[in-house]
């Protein structure tokens, strides 16, 4: 009888190690194309945006926000698997494998994350405001020609209110990135073969009403809760 | 008499139904992040996931599912899951803000929550199919109502962590490892 049993327990734990498989390879192939915190539960109002111009009914709690440096060190194949963020966490830029390519003489590359108020900066197409700070991302080799990118970069920033599209600043011009929202944690990221200046946007004016999703909620809530009330009655009725 | 207790058992089966669709439903719809005008207070989302984790607590599921003993030691199990995910957690550098304490508590709870509604209730109402029903409806279910939060691209993770959660369930024969193996999960986000 036992032999049974523990043989059916390492069976049992073999799916378990398929599962845990499983999970990781999902994780291997959605990185970087999710690079967030995937399975946390962001249950809590985030930390305060920090505004390099905030608007004036923030500017009096407002902290200045971040900028991030790092070096990258480079091997005949490239740049190795990277991000670089900014030190509150507001944006950040995330190399994969090999994405800088190895030039002559350079050892490293120097990469710069740097926010900046997007009222200096051209405005963006019609309909749209940029939400939050803009960024410049600078990366250069340590022999100062600016970086060859051999496949994209993935840039992250973290939006204060309503974002729906990442735009990039090339030459006065604001161009549209495939981007991805997170809603969970107020950011968007998008692929992009260049640095540059990035923004989140959304439309202008106010954002969509929170309180239409909490009604909607708590009415699903109340609902489910009537639902287990009733059956337990009915259970308790039948003794 | 037989009549009788055939609309019986439709009407549990309708009411578990109604309790498992309207609480993915109200997971679903919960606004994500939070209005910042009311930081430092516990955001109404958490307040969404903690009846829904009440009702996934209270809510009656045949018993023969409840007690059900696992094969697997507990222990075994949290630790197998759990190295998994720290495992998934060191191939990657999620960016993201500092939190706060209260958000790093809040993600526990709702840790925790989540798997009494998906682990017991939906577990128990699915598993009158078969435990690969179970487990994997389950998962489904665990992926498709954070959709609105995290987007497509994590319904991948976020249906394999599901997985994960409904195998330990499955081989405990409790929602209790699932539970820790989450809240865990969560915390390791934040490291």
């Amino acid at each position: 009888m036992q032999p049974t049993h523990r043989g059916r327990a390492a069976r049992e734990f073999m799916w378990g190690l398929a599962a845990g498989a499983l999970y990781l390879a999902a994780v291997a192939s959605t990185w970087p194309l999710a690079p967030i915190r995937i399975l946390y539960e962001g249950e809590a109002p985030p930390l305060p945006y920090r505004w390099v111009h905030p608007p004036a009914e923030l500017s009096q709690d407002n902290q200045p926000p971040e900028s991030g440096t790092g070096q990258i060190a480079l091997s005949l194949q490239g740049s190795p698997s990277t991000s670089i963020v900014a030190d509150d966490g507001q944006a950040g830029v995330i190399f994969r494998f090999g994405a800088i390519a190895s030039r002559a003489g350079a050892t490293s590359a120097q990469v710069k994350v740097v926010p900046l108020d997007p009222a200096t900066l051209p405005r963006p197409p019609s309909g749209l405001r940029v939400d939050g700070n803009a960024y410049r991302v600078d990366a250069t080799y340590n022999t100062g020609e600016p970086v060859v990118l051999r496949m994209p970069m993935t840039v992250v920033l973290r939006y204060p209110r309503h974002a729906t599209m990442l735009l990039r600043l090339t030459d006065e011009t604001w161009t549209t990135l495939d981007a991805h929202i997170v809603p969970g944690s107020l950011q968007i990221f998008a692929g992009t073969d260049h640095t540059g200046v990035f923004a989140a946007v959304g439309p202008a004016g106010p954002p969509p009403a929170v309180w239409v999703g909490y009604a909607v909620a708590a009415a699903a809530v109340i609902g489910a809760a009537a639902a287990v009330a009733a059956r337990l009655l009915r259970a308790r009725r039948r003794g | 008499m037989g009549g009788m207790r055939a609309r019986a058992d439709r009407a549990r089966l309708f009411l578990t139904a109604a309790a498992v669709l309207l609480g993915c439903g109200a997971l679903a719809a919960r606004p994500a992040g939070g209005p910042t005008a009311w930081a430092g207070l516990p955001d109404l989302s958490l307040i969404v996931v903690v009846v829904v984790g009440m009702i996934g607590v209270t809510a009656p599921v045949p018993s023969e599912y409840e007690n059900l003993l696992g094969r697997v030691q507990w222990v075994a199990a949290v630790i197998l899951g759990v190295a998994a995910f720290a495992a998934a957690r060191l191939l990657t550098a999620p960016i993201g803000p500092p939190v706060t304490a209260l958000a790093a508590a809040s993600t526990v709870v709702a840790a925790v929550a989540e798997e009494a509604f998906f682990r017991r209730l939906v577990y128990g109402w699915l598993a009158g199919g078969g435990p690969a029903l179970a487990v994997v409806g389950a998962a489904a279910l665990f992926a498709v109502v954070h959709l609105p939060a995290y987007g497509v691209r994590a319904l991948p993770v976020d249906l394999a962590a599901g997985i994960m959660f409904g195998w330990q369930r499955l081989a405990t024969g409790g929602w209790t490892a699932p539970a820790l193996t989450h809240a865990a999960a969560n915390l390791l986000q934040l490291i």
